[in-house]
């Protein structure tokens, strides 16, 4: 088996974020250190949003960023230090929109290791110096500067160790212009490793150090030291030179110190979020006013004689945010507990309900594949229309003036003012339909109707060209100097401007075909050109063809294109991207799009001289005829494509995307631009115009949000209301209930109403904490169409909920349950708790309500349920025990103790060999009951357990010989099994083939006690593993080891929390149809979901030969060009093979974003052109068969 | 041969790669190391201290401060290596 793993979103988490002037202009950006990835994001403050430039996958954990601008510079570099052992000086090249490596330094091993520096990154305020420091010991000081050909250098490591300390920050010291300083955080423990009494521990202090650069001798040395608190944790630096008094900020627990050796504006703040959406705020005023008491640290004693008492504490209200405003917000799905993929709403794909978030921050997310769509406006029109555009009066407008809306026997023209109205003096024919707008290059507006060609001037005068009698205009299309109508019987009439005369001057030659003219495109006039030197043509026989308009060879067939149907519309259109305001022209390309009858787009890039059709690319976008509108979004041309659901074609970052939207069905569409909204999109749907905007095009994914209370622990669904019920819980918080009632208890507040209002919103200021016991805890019916909460049960007394299972038990068939385990007080460490729960609900008759049946004690915390066999499987500490259901409480069946560690997931395996049954029945529910189940332990992988309801016995036939940290489970079929790790390793796991046979030969005896004597005989077979690892646990080792299939390393220590086979019955039937040849062939695809908010597919590869073969053969060429390609796919330092090894080693995946680096090699530079040429010959492809390749895989398999 | 400059060589290294062991390596010793290795990688590892604080209901820093603190003094205090007997 090969997958192939790609990119659905990449991780939302921020870890770092720096702002400075990375592409050497005025504008401040953001660069933000996303896991692997580097972003760079515009801010535009007038407006106060931000948006994505460029973001590149840098095959590396970033682990910290610094901004660095050399001294008397005006662009700031960007350094990084990744776990590959190197320190990277990346340079933002705004032309070309990509980050190039400056410098790479490698100083130690790669990883994340005590002693290996990384962990911190701070850099001189002058810009001379950075030092880079690990957690303990080591420090390098790396000095840089600028060569003759202002180039920037970097010096070799000057070392400032200290043995036995540990660092707990670092920051520069403003110093001005003398030598360049640090501060750093530390702690000696070498007293302490020696001193059996610990008595060191209470004399030992956390000092504040500071290490002094000599410029002149090239040495570092310690400067100064000075005791701190020993809960100091942080430091800041305080402006020195002409700007303040320099030295820093050390951050204590309850206090701030300021140590140093013997400014008003209006801004921006940017906050990256732990948990929940990252929020750009504006500073509103800098809090000079407020009433907030102030105090003065002169009052108060120095630290050591401080003591905290009522007296001496400094007391505020916290209060609303006054100062500061929120402007922007960056969705984030970080951190992603679990997910499910369903198609709830019918939609044609199927969405991702993914938990995300920490305490009052939680949220059930609701992730869409497609573009988020902005709806500014909706009105109802009167009739069926059938087009819409958009028109400006005059060429001096910024900005449009009239809508014109055509119906079957009207023209509707709109004013666009401070209301949209009808107007009648517009110039333009009411009573007849209209074919086309346009505004002519001499200032005059242009209207085709079906019986006449009418040019409208400026004061009033029209000029009316007529078709022949009985003939009819059937199509038109025109661009400011151009118009070209077709008649019925295939006619072409070409007009040009003649802008001495004022006139439309019609061409003396008509052109004709054979079979019927359906459509026509001409594209924009190029600046400082006076005509469009082709036309494009869909006719009747299913073909498309391209026409010279030039006068020399008017009329000119240049080239054809044969269709699979007949077409419906057809777009030439130049997609450019606007790439920081300099419009760099290879990355523009002439395009033709075709519309089909059949739901089915085309999109061939023409020649941009001989206008030859090359690299043609087909994607079905609906069941109706497609409709193609050339649109504007984001400064880029654009295509907006419409059949049963709007699609937008544009480039990204060098690349054609074609992405749905995420909005209602639309028939006709048109750019808009108005004074409020400059760049939407005017549109007709089920007769009301729409007016929309497409803020983003960076991410493909858009999400709405449900608030929950409490970090998510888990959820399931009924199938019948579609309801969800969630479980949210969260350690060593009071609820808001319960801290209202102790501050009435402690006589705080007067009453409780009083004592409600002093409780601080959870939502801005988190809940109040509690001791290490506390819990809060609740079980939440949702309905996630409307986002309503149907019930929501608080557990109190510090119980807290930790897994939930929906239930349907073989004595009550279609009755369904819900079982929550819960537990109270627990502690984490040592992990214990003081009672334990299962508690049994049952459903209400609609679906969206609970009652407690009972609740059963149990020994320990129940971290895993699962449906099995027609019963309750429980995973309670390292026991799993089966339960029946009984009148007052569950009913023991069955159990088997002494795993490992403790159980943490439970996965039934299904029962179907071929994926056809499990398709014909829901995915969910299997109607032959499965006796064979999954159980991960929390330490020791996975255990493959087969249950014998004859002898009422668990079996442990199959485990594994590496101990992995289990976080998600995944069954792909009976005998494969996909799993993953703590430590970002994904792994597909499979029964041995002689196991495999002893199952089959077991599973066909007759009677069962045969059986059972088999199984028996199977479980007792001695371990044939060499390694007799001596289990922990009561239970012996199991007699036969999975084989390992496939292994990869996920990125940057990314943790998968749920993982979910997909097959094709999640989506629509009607996309199914039409894609049967996909269907066939396509094994079900994984998808999944990371603690860091990414969300990624495993692809599996069929072909041997064209897939598999191709896919290894381009990994190998880009590995072995790696390090030859500073600015394309060099990465952070690590050899790719290495990066995707980094726990353990990889197997049979191909890495997509790896491969789609190709891509991105921008064919224009002289280096990336060769780079290409190699790679392409190597495979013996040519480059656009390689993208092409690149693009289907994906589009193909999921999206 | 040159037994004198290999021994220099080895003091070395020790000195250089903290957390070596050798056969004089007490059971303290090598569990301060292997703690205060554990602690420093996950401390250095965004995912394991976003799940670290996702199940222990803290902020980030705090958990990364909290392993820092615990490095210091990771399995209590040395046992006397001269017991009076």
């Amino acid at each position: 088996m090969h997958l192939y793993n790609v990119e659905l979103q990449s991780s939302t988490a921020i870890q770092n974020a720096i702002v400075g002037h990375f592409s050497g202009k005025k504008e401040q950006e953001l660069v933000l250190g996303r896991n692997d990835r580097l972003e760079l994001w515009k801010l535009d403050p007038k407006t106060g949003k931000l948006s994505a430039l460029h973001s590149e996958n840098l095959l590396g954990k970033i682990r910290a960023i610094c901004p660095f601008r050399l001294t008397g510079g005006s662009k700031d570099y960007i350094i990084l230090t990744a776990d590959s052992g190197a320190i990277t000086i990346l340079e933002y090249l705004p032309d070309k929109n990509i980050f190039s490596i400056t410098q790479q330094e490698y100083f130690g091993r790669s990883g994340f290791r005590r002693l290996i520096p990384g962990q911190y990154l701070t850099s001189d305020p002058r810009g001379r110096a950075v030092m880079i420091g690990a957690s303990e010991k080591q420090k390098f000081v790396y000095i840089l500067n600028r060569d003759s050909e202002a180039n920037l250098t970097i010096s070799s490591p000057l070392e400032a160790h200290k043995n036995h300390t540990i660092c707990f920050d670092c920051v520069g010291v403003d110093v001005g212009y003398e030598n360049p300083t640090f501060a750093s955080l530390e702690f000696s423990y070498a007293e302490l490793d020696r001193d059996p009494t610990a008595e060191a521990l209470l004399t030992t202090e956390k000092n504040l150090v500071y290490y002094e650069l000599d410029l002149g001798l090239n040495h570092v040395v310690r400067q100064w030291s000075s005791p701190v608190d020993v809960r100091s944790n942080k430091l800041i630096m305080v402006p020195g030179g002409d700007d303040g008094p320099s030295g820093v900020l050390v951050c204590s627990e309850g206090f701030i110190t300021y140590k140093a050796p013997g400014q008003k504006e209006s801004g921006f703040l940017f906050c990256a979020a732990e948990s929940g959406n990252h929020q750009l705020y504006q500073f509103e005023n800098l809090g000079d006013e407020t009433l907030t008491p102030e105090y003065s640290s002169d009052d108060f004693p120095n630290e050591g004689e401080y003591e905290i008492s009522k007296e001496n504490i400094a007391q505020f209200q916290p209060h609303n945010l006054s100062c500061l405003s929120p402007v922007t917000e960056i969705e984030s799905l970080t951190p992603t507990v679990t997910s499910m993929v369903l198609n709830l709403a019918n939609e044609e794909s199927p969405q991702i309900y993914s938990m995300c978030g920490q305490g009052a921050q939680s949220s059930l997310k609701v992730i869409r594949h497609g573009l988020e769509v902005t709806e500014m406006a909706v009105s109802d029109l009167p009739g069926n229309a059938n087009s819409i555009w958009t028109i400006k009066k005059n060429i001096t407008e910024e900005f449009d003036s009239y809508i014109i809306i055509s119906f079957l026997d009207a023209t509707l023209v709109l004013q666009i003012g401070e209301e949209v109205e009808e107007v009648m003096d517009s110039g333009f024919l009411n009573n007849s339909p209209t074919l086309c707008v346009q505004l002519l290059a001499d200032g005059a507006l242009l209207q085709v109707t079906p019986l006449a060609l009418r040019h409208v001037f400026s004061d009033g005068r029209v000029n009316e060209w007529k078709p022949p009698a009985n003939r009819e205009i059937v199509a038109a299309c025109s661009n400011t100097r151009q118009v070209v109508v077709a008649l019925n019987r295939g006619e072409i009439i070409l007009f040009e401007l003649d802008t001495n005369m004022g006139v439309l001057s019609e061409w003396s030659d008509r052109f004709s075909v054979e079979c019927d003219i359906v459509c026509l495109g001409l594209p924009s006039v190029k600046e400082g050109r006076l005509r469009s030197s082709i036309l494009a043509i869909g006719c009747s026989d299913q073909t498309a063809r391209i026409i010279s308009v030039e006068p020399k060879t008017c009329f000119d067939n240049l080239s054809t294109q044969a269709l699979s149907d007949m077409p419906e519309s057809i777009c030439l259109s130049e997609l450019n991207e606007d790439t920081h305001g300099s419009q760099s022209p290879e990355l523009n390309g002439l395009f033709l799009f075709v519309g089909l009858r059949n739901g089915l787009m085309q999109r061939t890039s023409l020649d941009n001289t001989s206008f030859e059709m090359t690299d043609t690319r087909t994607r079905f976008l609906g069941t109706k005829p497609v409709k193609l509108f050339p649109v504007i979004v984001q400064k880029r041309q654009c295509v907006l494509a419409l059949s049963t659901r709007p699609w937008l074609n544009f480039l990204y970052q060098g690349q054609n995307r074609l992405v749905p939207m995420s909005y209602d069905m639309l028939e006709f569409g048109a750019p808009f631009a108005s004074e409020q909204c400059p760049e939407g999109i005017v549109s007709i749907a089920d007769n009301t115009l729409r007016i929309i905007t497409i803020d983003r095009i960076d991410t493909l994914i858009n999400q709405a949000s449900i608030p929950l209370s409490y970090t998510p622990r888990g959820m399931i669904l009924n199938n019948e209301s579609k309801h969800f019920v969630t479980i949210e819980s969260d350690h060593g918080y009071k609820s808001t209930t319960k801290w209202a009632s102790e501050l009435v208890e402690n006589e705080i507040v007067a009453d409780l109403t009083e004592a409600n209002n002093a409780v601080l919103p959870p939502q801005q200021f988190g809940y109040t904490r509690g001791d290490y016991k506390s819990w809060v805890s609740c079980i939440r019916v949702l309905n996630p169409f409307t986002g309503d909460v149907a019930q929501l049960l608080e557990l109190d007394d510090n119980e807290a909920a930790f897994s939930i299972a929906s239930i349907e038990f073989h004595s009550n068939i279609n009755v369904n349950y819900v079982v929550v385990g819960t537990a109270v007080q627990v502690t984490l460490k040592p992990r214990s708790c003081k009672n334990a729960f299962l508690r049994v609900y049952e459903w209400n008759e609609k679906g969206d309500n609970l009652t407690l049946l009972h609740k059963t004690a149990v020994d320990h915390v129940p971290q895993a349920l699962a449906q099995f066999q027609g019963r309750l499987a429980a995973g309670i500490g390292s026991s799993l025990i089966l339960y029946d259901l009984g009148k007052k409480q569950l009913l023991r069946k069955a159990h088997l103790t002494g795993l490992p560690n403790m159980i943490s997931r439970l996965v039934v395996v299904p029962i179907s060999e071929s994926y056809d049954a499990l398709m014909n029945d829901d995915g969910t529910s299997i109607s032959k009951q499965s006796n064979r189940i999954v159980i991960a332990d929390v330490q020791e992988s996975i255990h493959y357990c087969i249950y014998s309801a004859y002898s009422q016995q668990f079996v442990i036939v199959c485990d594994d010989v590496i101990s992995r940290y289990i976080t998600s489970v995944c069954c792909l079929d009976r005998d494969t099994i996909a799993v993953s790790d703590k430590f970002g390793t994904f792994t597909v796991l499979r029964l041995p083939e002689d196991l495999l046979l002893q199952l089959r030969r077991q599973s066909t005896v007759s009677g069962h006690s045969n059986a059972q004597q088999l199984l028996t005989a199977i479980a007792n077979k001695r371990s044939s593993s060499i390694i007799n690892k001596k289990r922990t646990g009561a239970s012996k080792e199991a007699p036969y080891k999975f084989s390992m299939i496939a292994q990869y390393y996920i990125g940057g220590g990314d943790v998968i929390t749920h993982m979910q086979s997909l097959s094709w019955q999640h989506f629509d039937e009607s996309f199914q149809g039409l894609n049967t040849f996909i269907k066939a062939e396509n094994k079900p695809v994984i998808v999944y979901t990371t603690l860091l908010g990414q969300i990624g597919a495993m692809i599996p590869l069929t072909h041997l030969q064209t897939d598999v073969e191709f896919f290894t053969n381009l990994e190998v060429q880009l590995r072995a060009e790696q390090f030859n390609a500073k600015k394309y796919i060099y990465g952070l330092g690590d050899e790719h093979l290495f990066y995707r090894s980094k726990i353990l080693p990889v197997k049979n995946v191909i890495d997509g974003s790896f491969c789609e680096k190709f891509a991105i090699i921008d064919s224009s530079d002289p280096v990336g052109f060769q780079l290409k040429k190699k790679i392409s010959e190597g495979l013996d492809r040519t480059s656009e068969e390689i993208i092409k390749k690149l693009e289907d895989t994906r589009a193909m398999s999921i999206f | 041969m040159d037994k004198f400059g290999m021994n220099n060589q080895t003091d070395h290294n020790f000195s250089k790669y903290v957390g070596t062991g050798n056969p004089d390596t007490t059971k303290h010793e090598w569990m301060n190391n292997q703690l205060r290795d554990t602690y420093a990688y996950l401390i250095a590892n965004d995912s394991l201290t976003t799940y670290i604080a996702l199940a222990e209901g803290e902020s980030i820093s705090r958990v990364r401060f909290n392993c820092l603190e615990k490095m210091i003094f990771p399995c209590g205090p040395s046992p006397d290596k001269n017991p009076e007997e």
